[in-house]
């Protein structure tokens, strides 16, 4: 009799496995189907390990889905009350020991404003403020990069509206981390106040203050 | 602000025009040689108007968006060269008429070379030939279209009554510029308007002035020039675009048998209806556009087009 209910518990556990084991592969399928595939283990491992064995220089490419930069000026001198931000950043920074090997370049797509009110954002992109059409990009383009605390202070050309001038922003880090599907981040916020009369963005000058000040969060996938 | 923009968009434009425009005719000197019915003797200072309205453009232009030399790097500052050209083109038209064939191959070129002036931030950023070559033959056309027949009408009757309907036709333009999402250039429409209305506040006073054909080339060239900013950089809609171009059709078709022979007032009334009959709509389909938002109309959810809210990735 109990050898049995042994043989019983013996199958039932059998079973148990060999159905855990095509429930996990199913799931594993469906994850993969939906791009979302877990790393193996090994690949974890070595994310952990990614920062002891990083390069000299390495490389990042900026995620547009977790960087963006906010914009705020004052409302008829009575309040900061418009506000918004760049949807579509994208570029690409390199972190090195050396100075020169430290670079940043931004692009901003001009058409990605976006304030939360439809006919503001159309007004924004037309030819009394950004005049996306003609100017769809808005780029920064880094030129000298010096340590600066904890973070960076960079200096580069930013093209707005068709105008470059040279700029300068202080570029905190914020840190870095291994996200769950095996990629190493960076990230930097800075802020830097422009006036939008500079790059020949004169639109409403009662009404819409004539200064920018631009919030920039950026956070890059380390290729 | 509201005074800057009175000063240059509208005060100093008219102003300067309308004292160009007495410059050159001296309608006032007993010299002046006049036809019975008032109007000055042909070639006597008809290129005044050309000159008198492109300066007054010219001069509300730079005061409301900079010369050529300022940070505004906007495709609408290739006006200010339009304006000028249009002015040199039309005053030398008026001094030297030239042979029917050269005086289209000019009028080509130069409507040929706005368009694609105008266009060429466009262009830069590819796209297919075939739209690009269509977008040019579009704006070149309607220049050339505006040009022939404001020229039409105001050598075969000028006089006040034609000034009246090309500044409805301009300020109808400006409307539209304004609900087409760019009131800078809706301004440096109204600008133009005011250039207009000084020349047709002189028309009054002395017919002998009234003559505005010379002006042609400048209304063609700035103020299509400014709708087709309005069409390719901001919201401004294609009919209304079609519509505002084919406007001055009302200006000749008063001259067809049937309502040449009406009352002079009778044919006034005609030929402001006229135009107020493509230019209305153009204003009416602008207005629809601005004050219906996009998402309601195309039955929308979330009332803002292009909302991050409608990105189903939107945060993630």
């Amino acid at each position: 009799m109990k050898t049995r209910s042994n043989r019983l518990m013996g199958l039932s556990l059998t079973l148990a496995a060999a159905l855990s084991l095509v429930l996990d592969s199913g799931v594993a399928g469906a994850e993969a189907a939906a791009g979302m595939a877990k790393k193996p283990a090994t690949a974890t491992a070595t994310i952990t390990e990614a920062p002891a064995k990083a390069a000299a220089v390495e490389s990042y490419k900026i995620d547009p889905e977790h960087s963006s930069v906010v914009f705020q000026a004052e409302h008829v001198g009575a309040g900061i009350t418009i506000g918004g931000f760049f949807r579509g950043v994208t570029g690409t920074f390199t972190v090195g020991k050396k100075p020169a090997d430290n670079a940043v370049k931004v692009e901003i797509d001009a058409e990605g404003v976006y304030t939360g009110v439809q006919k503001r954002d159309l007004h924004l992109k037309s030819p009394d403020f950004l005049n996306t059409k003609q100017f769809p990009k808005i780029t920064f383009v880094s030129t000298k990069v010096v340590n600066a605390g904890k973070g960076v202070s960079v200096t580069g050309d930013l093209t707005l509206h068709g105008v470059t001038k040279p700029v300068t922003v202080r570029l905190l880090k914020i840190g870095t981390a291994a996200d769950p599907w095996g990629n190493f981040r960076s990230g930097y916020l800075g802020e830097l106040m422009i006036k939008r009369s500079e790059y020949g963005v004169a639109g409403m000058p009662g009404g819409v203050g004539e200064k920018l000040k631009l919030t920039i969060a950026i956070e890059g996938i380390r290729q | 602000m509201v005074i800057t923009v009175l000063l240059w968009g509208a005060i100093a434009p008219a102003l300067l025009a309308a004292g160009l425009l007495l410059f050159a005719l001296q309608p006032w000197a007993s010299a002046a040689p006049h036809d019975a019915a008032g109007a000055a003797t042909p070639h006597r200072g008809r290129w005044g108007a050309a000159v008198a309205l492109a300066a007054g453009y010219l001069v509300g232009h730079w005061g409301l968006a900079g010369g050529p030399l300022s940070t505004n790097n906007d495709i609408s500052q290739m006006l200010l060269y339009l304006a000028a050209a249009g002015g040199v083109v039309g005053a030398l038209d008026a001094l030297w008429r030239p042979p029917l064939l050269l005086r289209w191959a000019l009028r080509l070129a130069l409507c040929g070379a706005s368009s694609w002036l105008l266009l060429r931030p466009l262009l830069a950023q590819g796209g297919p030939l075939l739209q690009h070559a269509l977008a040019i033959s579009t704006v070149a056309g309607g220049m050339l279209a505006a040009w022939s027949l404001v020229d039409g009408a105001a050598e075969s009757e000028p006089g006040p009554g034609l000034g009246l309907a090309l500044l409805l036709w301009v300020v109808a333009g400006a409307a539209v510029l304004v609900m087409a999402g760019t009131a800078a250039v809706g301004q440096l429409a109204g600008a133009l308007a005011a250039g207009l209305g000084g020349l047709w506040v002189l028309t009054w006073r002395w017919p002998a002035v009234g003559r505005l054909a010379s002006a042609a080339p400048v209304l063609a060239l700035v103020a299509v020039g400014q709708w087709a900013v309005g069409l390719f950089y901001a919201e401004l809609p294609k009919a209304s675009f079609v519509l505002l171009v084919l406007a001055p059709l009302g200006l000749v078709l008063v001259q067809l048998p049937l309502l040449a022979r009406r009352a002079p007032l009778v044919r006034l009334a005609l030929r402001l209806s006229l135009v107020a009959l493509l230019a209305g709509p153009a204003v009416a389909i602008a207005a629809r556009h601005y004050f219906v938002p996009a998402a309601a109309a195309s039955g929308g959810t979330s009332g803002a087009a292009g909302s991050p809210a409608d990105d189903a990735n939107y945060g993630y």
